[in-house]
């Protein structure tokens, strides 16, 4: 791979939440959701950052779109910083990234009509264009009917609905797309299509996709590279393939010995390991 | 003033199924619908002038002529109940109104914005809901005299905090949805993300709790005209009738017992409507997508 500017540069990111009071001596607890965390995406990727919940992968995810602030540590998108700015000056980060949640029930406003879901993220960033062809276009993408815009998200399955939220986060054309758990609150039939749906549109939209999961396989079957956290902290990060037949770190150890596999594709950790990681 | 304690209630009970709740839509809507229908008839038709003082028809008996009799000036019952009801509806309307127009906005705030502003909000509103409103509306008519001005905008004002309790409770709630972050991720501010997704998915809220206030409001507003800080003569109000028949309620006891039902009928019609919307507006039950918005 060439070397460009990544296009999101994180550098010692802590992000930490206080805690209320839980009596009147003893000072305020503060609890570490991500500390200090330094990584690279490089442009074009698929990076899956991997760890138990809890792990702080989803206020990792909430840092990158700058919908929370972290409490220090830089964040560089395509080069820029986008720490502590105003929403103003947001524009070009809000346009370009965007997420899929995991609970595609939750993500989904029920008083909308899907067309109007899929086709508000154009409007509220005010792209010019065919808006209708756009929309068709979206539709189509995702594998969804083309009169599925006049209903509501209550008509639709989990799979579905994941469609029409993945249709959303590409409407504006982003060039980085975080996935947050996007198949793990579906049926097992389901996943499968939804994340070959994600490395198909991957593959035509040609944007960087981060792939945030506690499923190995998952990670395996999309990742080039992995990201393995732990409390907060990143303890392992390298290309998928070394990380899972070589891991370093006595967590990841765990992590991939606690798979159960059915054709035993990945490798077995020595049982020993798993004592120490805990 | 203490039944308005059903205050944050974000997530309504689930309806004891099918027929009961209905019931209760359809009686509660209508005797709202004939209180409106009575009030619109007023307008344009009533039996007798209701502020027509004559004397030698006083304190008549029920009879063809006058259907209810007549008070001790000879003014017609029935009349004077039928242009009332304009004066309970409306003030229940502005009332409701005022209490929405700035309980919603401020709730709203407090949800969107928590932190300091939040807890300096809602305890503002604490203490503005434990004034009553017939203290409130004492206050007022101490400042600029009574009248229907002075009861609609104290009542109002009483049940601002309740707005702004019950807008901020449901906010919260959706404001932790997803839809809501995903939303802010393509840059919709603050403001419109709370009118188009938000306020969308409380509004059933909102619409029950509007409902029972109005309720209270035509109770608040009979107390207030039987106290003289209401609606002033000549203009009439059930709750003033009552008061004014008091004083002969051993010789016509019928002067208080129709205006009071019509009260009790009123609240009735409205506290049902409440309930029956309550269930039927349920987002768990109702089929989405056809709800009104």
């Amino acid at each position: 791979m060439s070397r460009q500017v990544p296009i999101f540069e994180v550098r010692d990111l802590v992000r930490s939440f206080r805690m209320p009071r839980t009596s009147v001596r003893g000072g305020q607890r503060e609890v570490q959701a991500v500390t200090t965390v330094s990584f690279e995406v490089n442009r074009g990727e698929t990076l899956g950052i991997v760890g138990e919940s809890g792990s702080g992968k989803s206020t990792l995810a909430r840092l990158l779109l700058a919908l929370d602030r972290p409490t220090s540590g830089e964040i560089l998108f395509e080069g820029k910083s986008i720490v502590g700015l105003p929403e103003k000056k947001l524009r070009h980060l809000r346009r370009q990234v965007q997420i899929v949640f995991q609970d595609p029930m939750g993500s989904l406003d029920p008083r909308m009509r899907v067309g109007k879901i899929i086709l508000e993220p154009i409007r509220s960033l005010g792209i010019e264009g065919d808006e209708k062809a756009r929309l068709k276009e979206l539709v189509a993408s995702v594998g969804l009917d083309a009169d599925s815009v006049n209903r509501y998200p209550h008509e639709f399955s989990g799979g579905q609905r994941q469609r029409i939220a993945i249709a959303r986060a590409l409407a504006p054309r982003p060039r980085v797309l975080i996935a947050d758990e996007p198949a793990s609150a579906l049926d097992v039939s389901v996943q499968a299509q939804i994340l070959n749906l994600l490395d198909d549109l991957k593959a035509r939209f040609d944007f960087t996709m981060m792939m945030i999961s506690h499923d190995l396989s998952v990670i395996h079957h999309m990742c080039e590279r992995v990201l393995v956290m732990h409390r907060g902290e990143i303890v392992e990060i390298g290309p998928t393939r070394q990380v899972f037949e070589t891991p370093q770190h006595p967590y990841t150890k765990a992590l991939l010995a606690s798979v159960p596999t059915l054709d035993g594709d990945l490798p077995e950790a020595p049982p020993e390991t798993l004592v120490e990681a805990t | 003033m203490s039944d308005v304690a059903i205050v944050e209630q974000v997530e309504t009970e689930a309806p004891s199924a099918g027929l009961p709740s209905r019931r209760t839509l359809f009686l509660g809507a209508f005797l709202v619908l004939l209180i409106i229908v009575v009030a619109l008839v007023s307008f344009v038709w009533t039996p007798h002038d209701p502020t027509l003082v004559s004397l030698q028809n006083r304190l008549a008996g029920p009879g063809s002529s006058f259907l209810l009799g007549t008070d001790q000036y000879g003014r017609d019952l029935v009349s004077q109940m039928m242009v009332g009801s304009r004066t309970t509806l409306f003030v229940g309307i502005i009332a409701v109104a005022i209490a929405m127009c700035i309980g919603v906005p401020v709730g709203a705030v407090a949800a969107v914005r928590r932190g300091w502003l939040d807890e300096v909000i809602m305890r503002l509103a604490d203490v503005v809901f434990a004034f009553p409103a017939v203290l409130m509306a004492i206050l007022l008519a101490a400042g600029f005299g009574g009248g229907t001005v002075t009861a609609m905008t104290a009542i109002g004002i009483s049940y601002v905090p309740v707005f702004a309790r019950v807008t901020r409770g449901a906010s919260l709630q959706i404001l932790e949805r997803e839809f809501v972050l995903a939303a802010r991720a393509y840059a919709v501010g603050p403001v419109r993300n709370f009118v188009r997704h938000v306020l969308p998915n409380i509004s059933h809220v909102l619409i029950v709790q509007a409902t029972i206030a109005f309720a209270l409001a035509i109770l608040a507003e009979a107390a207030l005209s039987y106290l003289g800080l209401g609606t002033q003569p000549p203009t009439p109000s059930w709750g003033r009738m009552l008061r004014e028949a008091q004083t002969y309620i051993s010789i016509a006891p019928r002067l208080a017992i129709w205006p009071g039902l019509a009260i009790a009928v009123s609240v009735l019609g409205f506290s049902l409507l409440g309930d029956g919307l309550r269930d039927a507006l349920d987002p768990k039950f109702a089929e989405r997508g056809k709800e009104p918005r």
